[in-house]
């Protein structure tokens, strides 16, 4: 049977991770426990790897909601299963999806990239490329009810370095990892 | 709260800075200075002047006088042998006529010499003593806004609130703990600031940076910011403020008045006294005397020093001066018809605007006579300046310094006014030129305090107008930062395979290659030396079969029914002819002959590629397409797809038997040949199978979903475990393409390599309507060589170092790029670039190996199965 | 260096994220005679003034644009997305 993980498999097994199979890939399901996650979450930042999220790159302008990646350039990413829009290519296995949510997010991003995320510049649901710790991402804001939330796209190879300088600068926050289980809890 | 001090324990009240603390537990002797070792006390006490520089917890430099006191800190003093109070090297002082301004130029003429007291020299002078380890994580921060304020006292803060009521997003940028500027600690300072600093508190959205200093305004209104240290364990925080509007608001500050004995302990300027008194309740002496002309700014002090029960001795105007008396502090001033004895000496100086931030953005400073100061005139784009650092508040005449005596000017590097007057006599009488000779302006400091009276002086001796003197350049940073700061954290991206654990778990020894980590060679069980590794990981590959992660590669994904018109216009070769299900080694050159890249392209559809380029030039090959693209209309999509694929490439004589129980494909020979390419499913993941042959035997680049790589790799290994099969690194891999000729392109090709040098002229389809770089190739096609890239072998186990030199008949005649011990030929062989009439089979060449010129022959062919017979069996 | 570029399609980012390529130049027929060639691979006009320039927005949307620059001061008059404009290369 096909064994399929993410860039961040590994990082999440040396930190306990709990894991469970979600649409064919190993995903941490949980790390300390539901409740406490979602406490650190909710207080202070955390961070999510949802890189089995399917991702279409697409020149054609996507019915439902599309990322902008330029002109007439577009990103479909859906929780699976998504049927491929019509001429687009399937990066899926290309990003790595990491969702950094809580109050203090935007201070941690704010450490690691040069981009204006401020709510004028950056509201709900849109979508900028940046540098985010020297490597290039694909910034989404996706609020999480009133709590900030943020999709970064890095590609695969880089994740687990992303990662772990994510967990480092958000230490004044009390960053943490959180699961699936934490994950659909907060999502409501 | 407590603080020690050397081996003194300092009691600290809360809001006392560093220096507030020691002072008002009798510390007197802040610093010795640069030069003559001389006693340094209390100046500024604003973080403008050298002064108060102390260790702080074993971080050099620390401005004392501004950095708030945190409980349980360890403070030392500097630059002093053995001790600030007794410092042995204040003897130099005597030896000043020994050493006067330039003098180790001047006497160290000859270079033994100046290496042999070089070291003492730095010893002796200098400041604080670089960490041996980092004081705490530095990080670096960034931030927008739509207008940025720099200075927080009443024009600051007036300005913020201005801005902020019109609904702009403002950051207020202040270098003291509390905002308000001179309205805490001078009673006269202005009317109408009542209330001020609690409306600005009040404002909420107002982001107030406090403890933080601007160090330089740049282009497009980026400003360098120092924030403190943000918690515990970390260090400074270095924030990148990027701002629609900059107002500079950075108030204007007070400089020293040049007298004989000007830098002696217990002389201060007027502000750090009333700094000390109102900011501090500290006594700043018993018995003052003030040197001053203002009547109203005199009469200010006095009411000031009557509240603190300070008596006023005398006031004088500095043209009286003779100079200060006293030999670790001051003792008293000695006056042209008096003497006062004194412990304190208060010095109303000139104010300057403090317009560093505008001159380094580009904007000018004027002189202005009645106001005794430079002010800023033409202001850079969207840039304005409020308050005092736009001369508001200043006029008075400017003092003329007493030039002849030697009386400090700058603190920082012990340049004193005699000191400027020799430079101008010696011809530096250019303001540039006297502050490069002299170093005056030029220390921690950076000419705060010393480059008006560095100006004045030489004015004075030139002869010419301080307007005509000039002002000298400002520069960031401005003040001084330190290098963590500016270097942020230690993080650099990492680049992992998708194999990456499994590689760390079969004993791999790590390669950096740019940001990725690529297995070098695999340790056995046991600890083998790496020659052993590399010599069984390849005897796997040409005896059995091996496997090698290649997901380091490059990959694009290519489509649109002009990606065949791409790929032949940027590549030398023809791509859209190519049948789907082929592949076709890919070189590409620039226009002007130089090869660039190579990899290879597989045609997957009729209007699908699959592109594959060298691990480095990924991001280069994908913004080159991209260029070609730019102006057309074409229809191609280039996608880069890197990371998406992990890949490896199983080779060996047994790779088909290996790969043949993993996937339904049909590997034999006839259906699946080589150069071709097949989509299927290996160990259930799908698959992109390509026959390359890197190596030089049988093999399959199998390029499947980054997710199930691993599982694939551990698949194939297990379904080899019959066959012998290993896990080969980049060692082993390079060893084996050598035999077989292959060049690497930026490893044997350089800046000037072209593809008919290098041996690779049939990569090159002349016939083409036109291509990057055919106007060149198609002249080198017939132009004679300069150079050839070739093969040479020469007996015996010792292998020349990349780089070693190829001589012919005593003269340079090429280069060694590859070379390493080939375990088939039982020689040592290699790459390597030499004269044309030496490219020819047998011709004998020369390679200076370590001092020997070691005889070679040259072989044009490769040196392990020259007919490829191995490559598509 | 660190003026602000308005990326056409990411708005204005610091220069630091772009990849600078070069000056806007006209590519030679292939018949063209060698100096001219040597002309175009090699030679720049370097203006103290205005130029147009090849830009790669390599932090942003990763595409190329064409930005109308004064090389004295560093002023951006106009960024345009190439692949908008006529002309043939």
């Amino acid at each position: 049977m096909l064994i399929q993980r993410s860039a961040l498999f590994y990082c999440h097994q040396r930190a306990g991770a709990h894991f469970v199979t979600h649409h064919g890939w190993q995903m941490p399901d949980v790390f300390s426990s539901l409740d406490e996650e979602v406490a650190l979450v909710t207080s202070g930042v955390g961070i999510a790897d949802v890189s089995y999220r399917i991702k279409y790159d697409t020149r054609i302008q996507p019915a439902g909601p599309g990322w902008s990646l330029g002109f007439g350039h577009f990103l479909v990413v859906s929780e699976p299963p998504l049927d491929p829009p019509e001429g687009a290519t399937d990066v899926t296995s290309v990003y790595a999806d990491l969702l950094m949510a809580g109050p203090f997010s935007r201070e941690v991003l704010g450490k690691l990239s040069s981009l204006n995320l401020s709510n004028e510049s950056l509201p709900n649901l849109s979508c900028v490329q940046g540098s985010v710790a020297h490597v290039h991402t694909i910034l989404r804001r996706e609020d999480l009810g009133s709590m900030p939330a943020f999709h970064l796209l890095v590609s695969r190879e880089y994740a687990e370095s992303v990662w772990q300088i994510i967990l480092q600068s958000g230490r004044e926050f009390q960053a943490n990892p959180f699961g699936m289980k934490a994950l659909q809890s907060l999502r409501g | 709260m407590k603080i020690f001090f050397g081996k003194r324990e300092v009691e600290a009240r809360p809001g006392d800075t560093i220096a507030a603390a020691l002072y008002r537990s009798g510390q007197r002797i802040f610093s010795r200075s640069f030069k003559y070792h001389r006693p340094r006390g209390l100046v500024c006490a604003a973080g403008k002047c050298p002064n108060c520089m102390m260790n702080v917890d074993g971080v050099p430099n620390v401005r004392t006088c501004i950095t708030p006191v945190i409980d349980g800190m360890k403070v030392k003093g500097q630059n002093a042998f053995p001790s600030l109070e007794h410092d042995g090297l204040s003897a130099t002082q005597y030896l000043d006529r020994l050493m006067p301004v330039g003098w180790y130029y001047k006497i160290f003429t000859s270079r033994t010499a100046w290496h042999a007291v070089e070291p003492f020299i730095r010893r002796m002078a200098g400041l604080g003593e670089p960490p041996a380890v980092a004081a705490g994580e530095y990080e670096h921060g960034w931030l927008h806004c739509d207008v940025a304020i720099v200075g927080a006292g009443y024009a600051g803060m007036t300005a913020a609130l201005e801005a902020s009521e019109r609904g702009s997003k403002v950051t207020l940028i202040d270098d003291q703990s509390e905002p308000g500027g001179q309205l805490l600690y001078r009673k006269r300072s202005r009317s109408g600031a009542d209330g001020l600093i609690e409306r600005l508190k009040a404002r909420s959205e107002i982001r107030v940076l406090q403890g933080s200093y601007c160090f330089g305004l740049y282009e497009g209104n980026l400003l360098g910011v120092v924030q403190p240290a943000q918690r515990p364990g970390t260090a400074e925080r270095l924030l990148h403020v990027r701002a629609g509007h900059v107002v500079v608001a950075t108030g204007a500050y007070e400089t020293p008045l040049v007298f004989p004995n000007n830098d002696l302990p217990g002389v201060m300027l007027a502000t750090a006294a009333q700094r000390l008194m109102h900011l501090f309740g500290l006594q700043p002496g018993r018995r003052a005397v003030i040197i001053g002309a203002d009547e109203d700014r005199v009469g200010e002090l006095r009411d000031d020093f009557r509240e603190k029960g300070t008596e006023v001795v005398a006031v004088v105007s500095i043209e009286d001066v003779v100079g200060a008396t006293g030999g670790s502090e001051v003792t008293g001033l000695r006056c042209r018809n008096r003497k006062f004895s004194c412990d304190l000496i208060v010095v109303c100086g000139p104010r300057v605007p403090d317009a560093g931030l505008i001159a380094q953005a580009g904007g000018k400073l004027e002189w202005n006579q009645l106001q005794g100061a430079f002010v800023p005139t033409a202001l850079p784009h969207n840039v304005s300046v409020v308050g005092d650092a736009a001369g508001e508040t200043i006029s008075a005449a400017f003092p003329p310094p007493a030039a002849g005596k030697r009386s400090f000017v700058c603190f920082c590097s012990d340049v004193s006014s005699k000191d400027l007057c020799d430079g101008v006599a010696e011809g530096f009488d250019h303001i540039e030129t006297l502050k490069r000779y002299t170093t005056s302006t030029m220390g921690p400091c950076q000419g705060r305090m010393c480059q008006l009276m560095t100006i004045g002086i030489c004015a004075q001796e030139t002869g010419r107008s301080i307007a005509d003197t000039g002002v000298t350049t400002s520069r960031p940073p401005n003040p001084s930062v330190t290098l963590g700061a500016l270097a942020g954290n230690s993080h650099h991206p990492v680049r992992r395979t998708p194999l990456h654990d499994a590689h760390e778990e079969l004993g791999a020894v790590w390669l950096d290659m740019g940001d990725w980590k690529r297995p070098r060679y695999y340790r056995t069980a046991v600890a083998t030396p790496e020659k052993e590794s590399v010599q069984g990981e390849y005897w796997a590959v040409r005896e059995r079969a091996g496997l090698i992660d290649v997901s380091t590669l490059g990959k694009l994904d290519v489509r649109g029914s002009d990606a065949g018109r791409l790929l032949d216009k940027v590549y030398t070769h023809h791509f859209s002819d190519l049948r789907p299900g082929r592949a076709r080694y890919a070189l590409m050159c620039d226009e002007a002959g130089v090869i660039l890249d190579d990899g290879t392209i597989s045609r997957l559809g009729d209007d699908r590629y699959f592109v594959t380029t060298t691990t480095g030039n990924l991001d280069f090959v994908y913004q080159w397409l991209e260029w070609h693209l730019a102006e057309t209309s074409w229809d191609v999509r280039v996608t880069n797809v890197t990371g998406g694929f992990g890949a490896m490439n199983i080779a060996g004589p047994k790779a088909r038997d290996v790969l043949k129980k993993l996937t339904d494909c049909d590997l034999s020979p006839t259906a699946f040949p080589y150069m071709a390419c097949r989509q299927a499913e290996v160990s259930g993941a799908r698959s992109l199978l390509l026959r390359v042959g890197f190596v030089g035997e049988t093999g399959w680049e199998v390029h499947c979903p980054a997710e199930a790589a691993e599982f694939v790799w551990g698949e194939l290994l297990e379904a080899g475990r019959e066959f012998g099969i290993r896990p080969f690194g980049i060692e082993a891999q390079r060893l084996l393409r050598l035999e077989k000729r292959h060049l690497i392109v930026g490893v044997d090709t350089d800046a000037l390599s072209t593809p008919y040098e290098a041996d690779m002229g049939w990569a090159v389809k002349l016939d083409k309507q036109d291509f990057t770089g055919k106007a060149a190739l198609a002249k080198f096609a017939s132009a004679p060589p300069r150079e050839r890239l070739v093969g040479f072998a020469l007996p015996g186990t010792n292998v020349p170092e990349d780089g070693c030199a190829v001589v012919v008949d005593g003269k340079l005649a090429g280069r060694v790029t590859s070379s390493r011990y080939s375990p088939v030929k039982q020689m040592a062989i290699g790459l390597a670039w030499v004269r044309p009439e030496k490219a020819r089979e047998g011709a004998s060449i020369g390679i200076r190996q370590s001092g020997r010129l070691v005889p070679a022959s040259v072989t044009l062919r490769p040196f392990y199965d020259p007919e490829g017979t191995r490559l598509r069996t | 260096m660190s003026f602000l570029l308005r990326c056409p399609h990411c708005g204005e980012r610091s220069v630091y994220e772009y990849r600078f390529g070069g000056e806007v130049k006209q590519r030679p027929p292939l018949d063209a005679p060698e100096e001219e060639w040597a002309n175009y691979r090699y030679y720049c006009a370097d203006a103290a003034g205005v130029q147009t320039e090849w830009w790669f927005h390599r932090d942003g949307c990763r595409q190329w644009l064409q930005a109308v620059r004064n090389t004295v001061s560093n002023e951006v008059v106009e960024t345009i997305l190439a692949g908008k404009t006529a002309g043939a290369r």
